[in-house]
């Protein structure tokens, strides 16, 4: 009798395990997961379109990288002086330049050498530009081959193949009107000379060994040097690749720029998370910038710049 | 339901060994159970999240032209790029369902089918997620593909936003991936179970096994001859028990021997002490022969002429040497090293013999000793010596506690067990708080010099040593009485007298 019983409340027992593997079943095949629910301390993404500013920026850069790097300097402007700043990316230097001349864009990034050549004709103004990472406001360019390449010297480079990027960037126009001449060489010397797209394409162009040698600016190099580039040449200092204004732009948003820009301190640690994933250029800070500081610049690249 | 709780209880209580299989089994399968659940659990949240990554590598990795290509391009180019990279994305990645590309206005520009051009996607489950800048991945099961996990990649750098990409991929072989883990799972859970409950079950069964055999040899062992317990020896805990047990016996057998000899002591002691207590009854009665044999010698040495005088006391100094001989006799009788006995007891006999013994001082205290017997007594086999000592100790004791003129009964009676012995007084009695004392060793209420306290103490283990029993009943100032039981022992030798 007490075995039967017993008997009984196994089958009881199975029965209870039977039903709980049967819930655990239905829980585990149940793989249904819906979309979170909208965080509330989410930053939304602005999308107010009053007080726009609209800040070009030259195509030195693939697009993608443009964005990737500008775009958080434009949102820190964004929160930082009230505006709402767009970036516009364009496909040639001269089409930044053009569209700043008729107002287009509110501001834009142009390079030093293609705002010397335009200030005058658009009446640009710089008001900011990027320091270097010894804190001063000036760059280089470089002559960049493969690491494997025999080349050491620009004297080098007759008989190569020379990529250049924009022939309106510094880096294109410092090696043929200073760096050759210096070495008592032209481009009659080279193989080839092509301008590229972008300072980028410049470097995976020579990594491909098709040209010998490229020049490109300090940021790119030091990007990929030791990644397979080697830096065998290197321009004088010259100013920082400036931000510029238009007399079209409003004072206001010319001020606004300014002090936010200034205001950035590079050993504040609250600033040094926010500028992670900024272009590199700017990863240092900003100094004010002026017409003059590129006046010495002008003369050194002699009549090749002059309009 | 209750009777078969207690009932299922009571049969589960009767076997150590069913409690141990049970209580372990129990725990063993809740373990391997928790174990097992939390195993799947833990491989099924993995499985969804490798899945959810791996989804969202796929989303982010399709998500990076098509950004390139909406910044790059104008709207009619980009949307012509968009296709490409949908076709190339299907045709390259096996298990998408759909790819929907979303305007910063929600609108579809790009779509896996081309129906869907045009639409605004106004699904609510995505509501929150237009103004978030992180990807998102959903499981939902639907009609049209079964399982779909989703992925909802905002087009997006900084708070730059140029639309979003809906990504659908297969999720069905996910879910078939973990019903087949649990049945899987399962299976292996009960086979661990199963194993895992049987090994112990035999390990148990061995246990078991060796202790029943250690309780038939501990059953075997025979306090008397000391023989028995001699198992195989072992080497494992069990032997060690064993081992243990030998030494116990070994200890036991050694207590044993001092406990005899001990007890032999204790009895000759007693002994002793009951001669002191006979020697005034003793020299009383030597002394009144002594005294009146000594008149005599001196009137035959003061008229030895006197012949019919010379005849008369000789006649009386033999009558005296008779009376002091019967006392010697049995005074010797007591008092010698009495060799161990089983033979058919006149107890009539022996209770007279004692009362003879102490004939003095009942006397001397005016007792009336009254000894009564059934005619149909059975025949007790026992040591007649040790018989008499434990009568002795009964009536000293009682003479100790009656007063003057007191009366003290010894009755022997057949009962059922054997021969019912009492001996009952009406003396001061015995406090209820000391009855359980009196038969420890040395325990006694009388001043110091006056008893041993070992009387009682013997007779108990002479009662014992006959396999019989002893009681006490008693009554402050009224009575006291020792009832003692003896069963019919076995017959090996001749009767004592």
């Amino acid at each position: 009798m007490v075995q039967k019983k017993l008997i009984a409340l196994t089958f009881l027992f199975l029965m209870f395990f039977s039903a709980s593997a049967y819930v655990l079943f239905i829980h585990l095949t149940d793989i249904s997961k819906p979309y979170p629910q909208l965080l509330i301390n989410e930053e939304p993404v602005t999308t107010q379109l009053s007080d726009t500013v609209r800040v070009g920026v030259i195509s030195r850069f693939p697009s993608n990288i443009l964005y990737s790097g500008y775009q958080p300097l434009m949102d820190f402007l964004t929160n930082e002086t009230g505006f709402y700043f767009e970036l516009v990316v364009n496909r040639s230097y001269s089409e930044t330049v053009r569209n700043l001349g008729l107002g287009k864009v509110d501001a834009a990034f142009l390079g030093s050498f293609i705002y010397l050549t335009s200030r005058d004709t658009y009446g640009l103004i710089p008001i900011i530009k990027p320091l270097n990472e010894d804190g001063k406001p000036f760059f280089r360019s470089h002559i960049v081959v493969r690491e494997d390449s025999d080349i050491t010297s620009i004297k080098d480079l007759k008989g190569k193949r020379l990529a250049l990027p924009s022939e309106q960037s510094f880096s294109a126009n410092w090696l043929l009107a200073y760096g050759f001449e210096e070495k008592n060489l032209s481009v009659d010397d080279l193989e080839l000379l092509s301008y590229l797209d972008h300072h980028h394409t410049v470097i995976y162009e020579v990594m491909r060994s098709s040209y010998h040698a490229g020049s490109v600016k300090d940021r790119v190099a030091r990007e990929f040097e030791n990644r397979g580039i080697r830096i065998v040449a290197s321009s004088d200092p010259v100013p920082g690749s400036p931000l510029v204004v238009s007399k079209r732009t409003s004072d206001k948003v010319t001020q606004a720029i300014k002090q936010a820009l200034l205001g950035i301190d590079i050993n504040n640690p609250e600033h040094q998370k926010m500028m992670t994933g900024w272009d590199p250029e700017f990863l240092y800070g900003f100094a004010e910038a002026y017409a003059s500081d590129y006046d010495s610049m002008n003369q050194r690249l002699g009549g090749v710049v002059q309009p | 339901m209750t009777q078969l709780v207690k009932s299922v209880f009571s049969w589960f209580k009767s076997s150590l060994r069913l409690q141990i299989l049970t209580y372990i089994g129990v725990l063993i399968t809740l373990l391997m159970i928790v174990i097992s659940v939390g195993i799947l659990l833990q491989w099924r949240t993995l499985t969804i999240q490798q899945q959810k990554d791996s989804a969202k590598s796929f989303s982010r990795a399709f998500s990076i032209p098509v950004i390139e290509a909406l910044i790059n391009a104008d709207s009619k180019n980009g949307e012509v790029l968009l296709e490409t990279h949908i076709q190339s994305f299907l045709d390259n990645v096996e298990g998408i369902y759909y790819i929907s590309v979303l305007d910063r206005d929600r609108r579809i520009i790009a779509h896996s089918d081309l129906a869907r051009y045009g639409l605004i996607e106004e699904n609510p489950v995505y509501a929150g997620l237009f103004s978030t800048s992180k990807i998102s991945t959903s499981i939902f099961q639907e009609d049209e593909y079964g399982w779909v996990l989703e992925t909802f990649q905002p087009l997006q750098i900084g708070q730059r936003r140029w639309g979003t990409v809906i990504i659908g991929f297969n999720a069905s072989h996910l879910s078939d991936k973990i019903r087949t883990s649990f049945f899987m799972m399962v299976l292996f859970t009960l086979m661990a179970i199963c194993i895992t409950l049987a090994l112990f079950y035999f390990f148990i069964n061995r246990v078991t096994s060796s202790l029943r055999i250690l309780v038939d040899e501990v059953d075997k062992f025979d306090l008397i001859t000391g023989s028995g317990l001699d198992p195989e020896p072992r080497s494992d805990e069990i032997g060690v028990l064993i081992e243990h047990f030998r030494m116990l016996k070994t200890r036991l057998n050694e207590s044993k021997i001092e406990l005899e000899n001990a007890q032999r002591q204790i009895f000759q002691a007693e002994k002793l002490a009951s001669i002191g207590r006979l020697a005034s009854g003793v020299a009383h009665e030597v002394n009144n022969p002594l005294n009146g044999m000594r008149f005599c010698v001196y009137s035959i040495q003061k008229d030895p002429e006197n012949k019919q005088q010379m005849l008369e006391y000789l006649d009386l100094i033999n009558e005296g040497l008779t009376s002091i001989e019967s006392v010697v006799s049995k005074l010797l009788g007591y008092s010698r090293q009495r060799p161990e006995k089983n033979v058919k007891v006149d107890v009539i006999r022996q209770a007279k013999v004692v009362a003879d013994l102490l004939d003095y001082r009942i006397k001397k205290k005016y007792v009336n000793l009254e000894i009564t017997h059934d005619n149909d007594l059975p025949e007790v086999y026992a040591d007649p010596n040790l018989f008499q000592e434990m009568l002795m100790n009964l009536i000293l004791n009682s003479l100790d506690a009656v007063h003057d003129n007191g009366s003290i009964k010894v009755q022997f009676s057949n009962e059922t067990d054997g021969l019912c012995v009492t001996v009952r007084d009406d003396g001061s009695g015995i406090k209820p708080e000391v009855i359980e004392k009196i038969f420890d060793p040395f325990y006694s209420t009388k001043e110091v010099g006056q008893g041993t306290g070992l009387g009682l103490y013997v007779t108990l283990g002479i009662v014992e040593a006959h396999n019989g029993s002893i009681s006490v009943n008693s009554e402050i100032g009224k009575f006291t009485e020792f009832t003692i039981i003896i069963p019919t022992g076995n017959k090996n030798e001749d009767s004592d007298s």
